[in-house]
């Protein structure tokens, strides 16, 4: 929130939904992945960079505040390569 | 001041705590509920298209480097400082003090936590303008009203000294 009043645009990935329903951050994505790992697995690039890329894709389509995407991926379950790419503005191949 | 075998055992039991709650869901749904719904308006600032875009990592993983100060993990109602995380200097060079998650993947590939290298990779290819030279770590687990002013007070001054280096956007990651 401070850094959103400085002119900052964030994005929030989030790991304990209520907590951040409660906190309401300008926009926020939702990983149901346990406590120390909100970008994945180490070790795992191709999921780390999912989260990553979909909090920027959250962060430039949001258009009001209070977002809070779930992003459905599942802890160890979920398999990267068999998804479709994240398209960001101007970058169709992700 | 507490003897050291209490501070001991404070970590200790801090550490089962929480490794309990991450693996139930009521206890995070009741600890939840015990935190007050922050009122009043959410600020949004609309975000220049990501490849004019320079990023900044902030966390509250607790990193710091090896010859910076700990954070204090002997109050239980938290710690607000934080501390400057060197995007060029090597990973080996920093470490985690955060009793209150289970941090051996992330002292093994910080990525999991602070995610330097994936925005590195990123900005080279095109994605995102810039990477912000320095990210900025916290350790939080601030429970009550107490430490929460001088917290805020510190996101307010590194806001304003990021929104002054030119930096656009920011990703922010919990522990």
């Amino acid at each position: 929130l401070q850094l959103e009043s400085a002119g900052i645009a964030t994005i929030a990935v989030s790991i304990v939904r209520e907590v951040t329903e409660r906190e309401r951050p300008p926009r926020a994505v939702f990983v149901r992945y346990p406590f120390g790992h909100p970008m994945g697995l180490a070790g795992d690039t191709a999921g780390q960079r999912r989260v990553f890329l979909e909090a920027l894709k959250t962060l430039s389509e949001a258009e009001s505040p209070g977002l809070l995407r779930d992003l459905g991926l599942r802890w160890r379950r979920t398999d990267f390569a068999a998804l479709p790419a994240v398209e960001l503005e101007g970058s169709p191949r992700r | 001041m507490r003897e050291p075998w209490q501070r001991r055992w404070k970590r200790i039991y801090d550490r089962l705590l929480a490794e309990a709650f991450d693996r139930s869901d009521l206890l995070k749904r009741l600890w939840s509920r015990s935190l007050a719904a922050r009122e009043g308006v959410t600020p949004f600032v609309p975000p220049p298209p990501l490849a004019r875009s320079t990023l900044a990592l902030l966390t509250t993983g607790g990193f710091h480097h090896h010859s910076a100060p700990a954070f204090d993990m002997s109050d239980p109602k938290g710690d607000p400082s934080y501390r400057e995380v060197e995007i060029a200097r090597p990973a080996s060079e920093y470490t985690i003090t955060h009793d209150y998650y289970d941090h051996r993947d992330a002292a093994q590939d910080r990525n999991v936590v602070l995610p330097i290298e994936r925005a590195q990779e990123l900005v080279r290819e095109g994605v995102l303008k810039g990477l912000y030279g320095r990210a900025y770590s916290f350790m939080g687990h601030l429970l009550d009203d107490t430490h929460i002013p001088k917290m805020e007070e510190n996101a307010r001054e590194i806001g304003r000294h990021l929104r002054r280096e030119g930096v656009d956007i920011a990703l922010l990651t919990p522990a």
